[in-house]
């Protein structure tokens, strides 16, 4: 019983999301590299007019990363439970 | 009838393949909507000066526009592939190795940049009465701010007192005001940490006493809570003008006050104010040095504006040292 629910919790859940987990991760850390190199920037001296057209560019990158990845994960969801329920009937 | 009815079926099949099998479509349409979006999202906040709300709705726009498109496109002009969850390439896991490696590694940078600013504080508080000294100190203070960065608060107290005595010793001097005040901010930054146990919050806070609240003119007060209940007058929080005794006739009070700013159109101005027990935060506070009795009150992420005089320098100097500051000036 329990190894039927784990297994099918890697088989439907685990192993289609983690992929998709790792990728997400990847692009969220190249996001948090950007924040550090624009506060090294800042201290290094970097006129300010620059480091806030990037601050705002990496606002910009960020609200759409949200967006767009958390929108993938969900709809992943949701078309993975309209699917089982539709190949069950 | 039957050749819609397969367009249908074929139509939710690839629907399904999208999202549950063909990862490389949909990473690649991923990565197409983040682009453009970021890219005409950051041409209109950066170089047309945008606000933020008509971006963040032009990206919305954008990223519903593409989403639609592609898994429509997808849907009605693909054929559908094996159902097989493929595994990561090589190429994939490499590049999400080494990004995993380099986030790692990054989190070593906030304490290093912090480290660096530090001892060039130390370097330019050696000479505190120096005006390029002065302009360095300000702006590592000020880049440390808006970085996030965490330096030592004794190194903050300890250099901004310099500052501070500097501005002391000669009125006139307001650059040296200015940089203490720059770390009297910093300070009330780093408090952010600082999260003081304030008991049950109480939803009406006439039930229990009474409060004065006074702004600066053209601001807002902040919201107010109260916290606890059932303390003896005595030992309850206040906030109140001097004089006045707005505990009468009451045997309890609250025990704590927090007055919760949003750092937009509010305010809070200390002068002729009897405070006990009080949490201030993300707020502007203002005191121009005249009397005031501060009791256990605590100041986190505020922007404070002193006026320099002897009474503000005493007050500075209190609020480098601790969160929470016990101050009387009469």
């Amino acid at each position: 019983m329990a190894d039927g629910f784990w297994s099918e919790m890697w088989e439907e859940w685990f192993r289609p999301v983690s992929k998709d987990a790792l990728k997400t991760f990847s692009i969220l850390a190249i996001m948090y590299l950007f924040w550090e190199a624009i506060v090294l920037l800042r201290l290094r001296g970097y006129p300010d007019a620059h480091l806030e057209a990037f601050e705002k560019t990496h606002f910009v990158l960020m609200w759409v990363l949200y967006v767009v990845t958390g929108g993938n994960f969900v709809l992943k969801q949701v078309v993975g439970l309209w699917s089982k329920n539709r190949n069950r009937r | 009838m039957v050749e819609e009815s397969q367009q249908t079926i074929d139509f939710l099949s690839n629907l399904e393949d999208f999202f549950l099998y063909d990862d490389q479509s949909r990473w690649k349409a991923i990565g197409w909507t983040i682009g453009i979006a970021g890219s005409l999202g950051t041409f209109d906040f950066v170089f047309l000066g945008a606000s933020v709300n008509d971006t963040t709705f032009l990206m919305g726009a954008i990223v519903l526009l593409m989403s639609f498109t592609w898994i429509a496109w997808y849907c009605s002009f693909r054929r559908p592939r094996s159902k097989e969850v493929s595994l990561i390439s090589r190429r994939s896991l490499v590049f999400q190795l080494a990004t995993f490696i380099a986030f790692l590694a990054s989190f070593r940078l906030p304490r290093a940049e912090a480290r660096t600013i530090e001892r060039r504080l130390q370097v330019v508080s050696e000479n505190p009465s120096s005006p390029q000294n002065i302009q360095e100190a300000v702006r590592l203070i000020t880049a440390a701010q808006a970085g996030g960065i965490r330096i030592a608060p004794s190194i903050v107290s300890n250099v901004g007192k310099r500052f501070l005595d500097t501005a002391e010793n000669d009125p006139t001097e307001s650059i040296a005001w200015s940089a203490a005040q720059a770390f009297v901010e910093y300070r009330s930054f780093i408090n952010v940490d600082f999260q003081p146990h304030l008991g049950h919050q109480i939803d009406d806070p006439e039930l229990t006493t009474y409060y004065h609240n006074q702004s600066l003119e053209g601001t807002d007060f902040p919201p107010m809570f109260v916290y606890g209940w059932g303390v003896p007058v005595a030992e309850a929080a206040r906030l109140n003008k001097i004089g006045e005794i707005p505990q009468l006739g009451r045997r309890f009070g609250n025990s704590f006050i927090r007055i919760q700013g949003n750092h937009k159109n509010d305010s809070v101005v200390l002068d002729g104010i009897e405070m006990k027990n009080v949490v201030i935060r993300d707020t502007s506070v203002y005191y121009d040095g005249q009397s005031v009795i501060l009791e256990n009150v605590c100041f986190v992420n505020c922007n404070i504006n002193l006026k320099q005089s002897a009474n503000s320098a005493q007050l500075a100097n209190a609020l480098l040292k601790s969160p929470c500051v016990s101050f009387k000036a009469i």
